[in-house]
C-alpha cells in the first residue's frame, strides 16, 4: 500500500510543483487540475467494454465488411469505382476482419472463426481482382454475405425512413 | 461589400465541414436513417448564436473570447477552459491531419500513415509562409467542393417528407446509448469550441468594427446554415445509400459510397477532394486557434499576419501542436479518434460557452450590444442539454450501455 502511495505521489509530483510555483496564479488551482486529471483518468478507465458487447460489435462490423465487399465489387463491375479503390477496400476489409477476430478470439472462439471464414472468403475475390475480372470478382463476393448476415438492425430499424426513390 | 460578404459566407461554409461532420453524420445516417437530422439542426442553431456573439464581442470590444474571459474572470478560472480546449483541440487536430492522410490513402491505396508527416508539413508550411487571408479564404474556396454532398442528396431523391419529419427530435426505438452518443457527436462536430475563439480572433485580425455587425450576423446565419445543409446532405446520402446495403461506417472506404451512388466514377474523386480540403482547412483553423488561445492566454504577441520572427511564441505553439497531433494520429485510428473527440467537444462546451455568456452580458465590453434574454436562455438550455447527453452517453457507449 505504501508503495502504491509513493507511486501516486511521484505521478502527481509535477502537478504539485506546478501548483507550488504559483505559475497558475493561485495555489488552489492545483485542486482543479487534479479534478481534471481524475476525470480524464475515469474516462480512460471506461474504455473497457464488456465481453458480450465486444463480440457483438465485432460480428456487426464483420457483417458490414461482408456487405461492403459485395457492394464494391458490384460497383466495380458497373465501372463506377476504380480497380485501385477496390484493392484498397478489400485490403482494409481483410485487415479489419483480422483485427476484429483477434480481439474476440479468447472471448468467443466460434464468433472469431466466423470472422475468419469471411476473411478467407475475400481471398478468391482478391484473386479475381488481381486478374482484373470485375464480373467474376462480383460473383465471388456474392457468397460472402451468406457466411455472416449484415447487421440486422440496419434493415429493421428504419427501412421506410431510409428509403429513396432514386438508386 | 458584397464580395466581402460572399467571402465571409464561403469561409463559414468551409469552416463548418470537417472530418468530424463527415464521419458523425455518415455513421448516423447509416445506422439510424434520417432520424438524427435534428441533431445537425440543434448544433447549427447553437453555432449560429455563438459565432454571432463572438463576432459581436470582437467588433464592439476588440477582444477575442480568450482575452475577454481571462480579463473578466481571471487567470485562475481561465486556466480550466484553456487546459480543456488545448487538449480537445489537439485531439481534433490529430483527427483532421488523419482525415487528410486518409483522403490520400483512398486516392492512392498507400497506408495513411505514410501521408501523415507530409500532410502535417504542408499544413505547417501554409501557416508559416501564408497570412490569415490565405489560410481562411484560399482553403475555404477549395472547400466548396463539399457542396457535392448537397447535389448528391438532390440526385438521390430521398423521401423529403421523412427528412423534414426527422427535424423534430425523437426517441430511438433501439440502441439508445449509440443513438445519444451519435447525437452528441453530431452536435459536437457542428459546435466545435475552437470555432468560437477562432471566429473572434479572425474578426480582430480583420479589424471588424461596430459598422460590421450586420455582416457578422449575415455570415453567421447564412454561412452556418449552408454548412449545415452539407452536413444534412451527408447524413441523408448515408441513410439512402449505406445503411440499406447493410454497411456501417467503420472506415472511410465505406463512406465513399455516399458520393459514388449519385456521381458514379466521379464519386471517389469528389469524396477524396471534399475530405482532404475540408480536413486541411479545419486543421489550419485548429492550429491557429491553439496558437491564438495560448498566446492570448499568456499575453504574448499574436497574429497570423505577422512574420513568424515577430511573434515567435505564437508560431512555436502551432508548430508544436501540429507535430504533437501528427504523432497522435500515427498511433490512433483516425475514425475512432474523430468519434471520441467530437463527443468530447459536447462535454467541454459549457466550460467555454458559459464564460462567453457572462462576458456577452457585461456592458463594460458590449456597451449597448449585450445579449437579449431569449439568446441567453436558448444558448444555456441547448448547451446544458448537450452536456448532460455527453456525460450520460459517452460512458454508456464505451461500456456497452
Amino acid at each position: 500500500m505504501g508503495g502504491l502511495s509513493d507511486k501516486l505521489s511521484r505521478i502527481f509530483a509535477p502537478l504539485e510543483d506546478l501548483r507550488a510555483s504559483g505559475l497558475l496564479g493561485h495555489p488552489e488551482m492545483g485542486t482543479q487540475l487534479r479534478a481534471i486529471v481524475v476525470l480524464a483518468s475515469s474516462i480512460a478507465l471506461c474504455g473497457c467494454k464488456p465481453a458480450s458487447k465486444r463480440v457483438d460489435d465485432a460480428l456487426n462490423s464483420g457483417g458490414s465488411w461482408a456487405a461492403t465487399v459485395k457492394v464494391v465489387t458490384e460497383q466495380w463491375a458497373q465501372s463506377r469505382v476504380s480497380l485501385r479503390f477496390v484493392r484498397t477496400t478489400l485490403n482494409t476489409a481483410t485487415n479489419n476482419l483480422y483485427r476484429d477476430a483477434e480481439s474476440i478470439r479468447s472471448l468467443d472462439p466460434a464468433a472469431a472463426a466466423r470472422l475468419d471464414r469471411v476473411k478467407n472468403a475475400i481471398e478468391p475475390v482478391m484473386a479475381e481482382v488481381a486478374l482484373n475480372e470485375p464480373d467474376r470478382a462480383r460473383d465471388a463476393a456474392q457468397a460472402i454475405t451468406s457466411i455472416i448476415e449484415p447487421d440486422p438492425r440496419l434493415r429493421s430499424g428504419y427501412g421506410e425512413a431510409g428509403s429513396a426513390r432514386g438508386r | 461589400m458584397i464580395l466581402q460578404l460572399a467571402l465571409g459566407i464561403v469561409t463559414a461554409i468551409g469552416g463548418f465541414i470537417d472530418v468530424g461532420a463527415i464521419a458523425t453524420t455518415a455513421l448516423a445516417g447509416a445506422l439510424f436513417g434520417y432520424q438524427l437530422v435534428w441533431a445537425v439542426l440543434v448544433g447549427t442553431l447553437c453555432v449560429i448564436l455563438l459565432t454571432e456573439m463572438c463576432g459581436r464581442l470582437a467588433a464592439v470590444s476588440h477582444h477575442t473570447l480568450a482575452d475577454a474571459v481571462r480579463e473578466r474572470l481571471g487567470i485562475r478560472y481561465f486556466a480550466v477552459p484553456l487546459f480543456l480546449e488545448v487538449v480537445v483541440d489537439t485531439m481534433v487536430l490529430a483527427a483532421e491531419i488523419g482525415g487528410v492522410a486518409i483522403a490520400l490513402h483512398l486516392a492512392t491505396g498507400i497506408d495513411y500513415r505514410v501521408f501523415v508527416i507530409p500532410a502535417a508539413l504542408a499544413l505547417w508550411s501554409v501557416l508559416w509562409f501564408g497570412n490569415f487571408s490565405v489560410v481562411e479564404n484560399g482553403v475555404a474556396f477549395l472547400g466548396l467542393v463539399a457542396v457535392s454532398f448537397v447535389f448528391g442528396m438532390w440526385e438521390m431523391r430521398p423521401e423529403w417528407g421523412d427528412v423534414a419529419r426527422a427535424a423534430i427530435p425523437s426517441l430511438p426505438s433501439r440502441d439508445a446509448a449509440q443513438y445519444w452518443f451519435l447525437a452528441i457527436s453530431i452536435v459536437g462536430s457542428v459546435l466545435q469550441p475552437f470555432l468560437l475563439n477562432f471566429y473572434a480572433s479572425g474578426a480582430v485580425e480583420e479589424k471588424w468594427k461596430i459598422k460590421d455587425l450586420w455582416m457578422n450576423r449575415t455570415v453567421a446565419v447564412f454561412g452556418m446554415s449552408f454548412g449545415s445543409l452539407i452536413a444534412v446532405g451527408i447524413l441523408v446520402l448515408a441513410a439512402v445509400v449505406i445503411g440499406p446495403r447493410g454497411m456501417h461506417v467503420d472506415s472511410f472506404e465505406q463512406a465513399v459510397f455516399t458520393l459514388v451512388a449519385p456521381f458514379g466514377e466521379w464519386g471517389l474523386s469528389l469524396f477524396v477532394a471534399s475530405l482532404a480540403v475540408a480536413c486541411f482547412g479545419a486543421g489550419a483553423d485548429l492550429s491557429l486557434n491553439l496558437a491564438y488561445l495560448v498566446s492570448q492566454g499568456f499575453g504574448w504577441n499574436w497574429s497570423e499576419n505577422l512574420k513568424p520572427h515577430e511573434d515567435a511564441r505564437f508560431a512555436l505553439v502551432y508548430s508544436f501542436a501540429i507535430l504533437l497531433a501528427a504523432a497522435v494520429v500515427m498511433f490512433a485510428d483516425p475514425l475512432k479518434l474523430t468519434m471520441v473527440t467530437m463527443a468530447l467537444n459536447g462535454a467541454v462546451a459549457p466550460f467555454i460557452v458559459f464564460p462567453l455568456l457572462i462576458v456577452m452580458n457585461d456592458k463594460a465590453y458590449l456597451r449597448d450590444q449585450t445579449n437579449g434574454l431569449l439568446t441567453n436562455v436558448l444558448t444555456s438550455v441547448v448547451i446544458l442539454i448537450a452536456f448532460v447527453i455527453a456525460i450520460v452517453a459517452i460512458p454508456l457507449e464505451v461500456l456497452g450501455g
